[in-house]
């Protein structure tokens, strides 16, 4: 136990004053809210105010009077640990004549109980020799308020970095999904300027090869062969491409990928409302990529006759996908395409509903903040 | 423009075998191409300098490598009226088909671009835009056609009449649908006048008119 912030005082006009109004002192102690006691000079109590008795939980002053102050009252650390007598600080103006102001410590109830305590303690003249005068205040309610308190900025600072390292993650999670959709745009440009012109070539000479073949047939069925097999290379690439990042996103924006994405889907789906844009690029994408993916789940999974779109925006943005399928659709942990779905919205600040009741279709809420412009 | 002479062209494209290939394709097939150009600005000016009959232009070129040849033919199509233009792209979505008719489907194409290899196809898609025809692709239009819908009048169509349908969102005249289906004009009007009165539409004399109202009729 370490010891006690203290401070120390050597002047002794309490003496004096007590020793004016010796008989009066009783009555004067009785009437005041403080909680008083007088320790005489070999350590017993020899007085106490109603104030400390019901402090201390003594019924009346003859249950406590005589009994030893510090081994009654104040015997052990609040760690449970013992507090010799030699060491109280509360008693040592009996022997040194200097005043104690102790800011905390504890006290111990008749029932064992203790409770914290602000006291002075000032040495006092009596008959046989120097006692000591204390006087303490209760400061459990202060304490409390005081810890509360600290535990409400704890709390709060707590909440502000679980927050500030739930921005973080969102932001990392969101470089890493605006990193892939890019690479997408790159390797769909990649594509275009090289494979699928390479490829383009290779169709249109075979294409001439075909018109200017000689009149010999021999081997115009290789050619033939090969152009079949380039152009539906050709197809696979041009549908990748569109399937990977499609340059009508950057284009002509998020509302005309959408209506694209419908038409090439193989249920009907029907754009109820689209952004009419202003959204920043990253973000166009990965909401094209996020209807594009709830679509594909609806393909998948839904067995659905059909699908709608809503993009409607108020003070934020919500993106619906429904459909009329079987429904039962849960985010679970196998990494199914509502993962996915759901961390692209994390990603952007913003929370993904589902509602699949069994049987009844499956629609998506997802809502997120709007761009700053 | 005399019947007799060459039809007159300038070619937008930004790579050079792509670019060497259609104008290879072009003049093995009779047509004169009067300039070449390899971003979008260099085909205002060179469209400007030669005034030709068709312009024929990639979707994608430079500056941004978006959509600037479209772009840079809509500007053409406006400085010079009557001007052919025939985009290739490599683009299946009807919309930047559907931005080029808007402004009145006569005298434009848009053509994916391994149609260059087809002659026919191509070459016919040329000649169609250079009279003031249109021609849209015939897989961009079958795209729009197969369109998954909900209850729609085109559930109502012959699998005929949708191929009916499909041939004159191309572009194509009841003739060269007669001529395509190896069956008689009369034939064909008949299909068409069945069409139309399924889908509620109002018969227009022009093919270009026509080719508008069908297309915006799939694009609903």
């Amino acid at each position: 136990m370490p010891p006690y912030p203290m401070e120390t005082r050597t002047d002794t006009g309490l003496q004096d004053t007590v020793a004016g109004i010796d008989s009066l002192l009783p009555a004067i102690l009785d009437c005041v809210a403080q909680p008083v006691w007088v320790v005489d000079p070999t350590g017993a109590i020899s007085f106490a105010n109603p104030a400390a008795l019901e402090e201390l939980g003594y019924p009346t002053l003859a249950s406590l009077r005589g009994k030893p102050s510090h081994e009654t009252i104040h015997y052990r650390h609040p760690d449970g640990s013992p507090f010799p007598v030699e060491e109280c600080p509360m008693l040592r103006p009996r022997t040194t004549g200097e005043t104690i102001s102790m800011e905390e410590d504890w006290f111990f109830r008749r029932d064992g109980t203790m409770f914290p305590v602000s006291y002075w303690s000032a040495p006092i003249d009596m008959p046989d020799g120097r006692g000591a005068v204390v006087a303490f205040t209760n400061i459990e309610e202060r304490r409390r308020a005081e810890e509360e308190r600290i535990a409400r900025l704890e709390a709060e600072r707590e909440r502000e970095i679980a927050h500030a390292r739930a921005d973080e993650l969102a932001a990392a999670r969101r470089r890493v999904i605006e990193a892939a959709d890019q690479e997408r745009r790159r390797v769909t440009r990649d594509l275009h300027d090289g494979a699928q012109q390479e490829l383009l070539n290779v169709v249109l000479n075979l294409k001439r090869a075909q018109r200017l073949r000689p009149d010999a047939q021999l081997g115009t069925d290789s050619v033939d062969a090969a152009l079949d097999a380039a152009e539906r290379a050709l197809e696979s690439l041009r549908q990748l491409a569109a399937g990977m990042h499609p340059a009508i996103l950057s284009n002509r924006g998020l509302g005309a990928a959408l209506e694209a994405l419908a038409s090439r889907m193989p249920l009907p789906v029907r754009m109820l409302e689209l952004p009419d844009g202003g959204m920043p690029e990253e973000m166009e994408a990965s909401l094209y990529f996020f209807v594009s993916e709830a679509l594909t789940n609806v393909v998948k999974h839904a067995a659905a006759t059909q699908a709608t779109v809503r993009i409607t925006s108020d003070d934020r943005l919500v993106i619906e996908v429904a459909d009329d399928g079987i429904g039962g659709a849960e985010i679970d942990a196998s990494g199914s395409g509502l993962t996915s779905l759901a961390d692209r919205i994390a990603a952007l600040d913003g929370e993904l509903q589902i509602e699949s009741p069994s049987g009844n279709g499956t629609r998506l809420v997802a809502q997120v903040p709007l761009p700053t412009v | 423009m005399p019947s007799s002479a060459p039809i007159r062209i300038v070619v937008g494209e930004d790579q050079p075998i792509v670019r060497e290939g259609i104008v290879r394709v072009l003049e093995e097939a009779g047509f004169d191409v009067v300039g070449v150009a390899a971003d979008a600005e260099d085909l205002v000016r060179k469209a400007r300098a030669h005034r030709p009959d068709v312009v024929v232009t990639d979707i994608q070129m430079p500056p941004t490598s978006s959509d600037d040849g479209l772009r840079a033919a809509n500007q053409i199509r406006s400085e010079q009226s009557g001007i052919g233009i025939l985009v290739l792209s490599q683009y299946l979505e009807s919309r930047y088909a559907l931005e080029l008719v808007s402004e009145g489907a006569d005298g434009v194409g848009y053509l994916l671009k391994d149609r260059v290899g087809d002659l026919d196809l191509f070459t016919e898609a040329v000649r169609r835009v250079a009279a003031g025809g249109s021609a849209l692709d015939p897989q961009v239009v079958q795209t729009m056609v197969d369109r998954p819908r909900v209850e729609s009048p085109l559930d109502e169509l012959t699998p005929r009449e949708r191929e009916v349908l499909a041939l004159m969102a191309q572009g194509r005249s009841n003739q060269a649908i007669a001529d395509h289906l190896v069956v008689t004009v009369a034939a064909i009007e008949r299909h068409v006048t069945s069409i139309f009165s399924k889908l509620e539409l109002h018969q227009s004399p022009e093919d270009h008119r026509r080719v508008l109202a069908v297309l915006t009729y799939l694009d609903e």
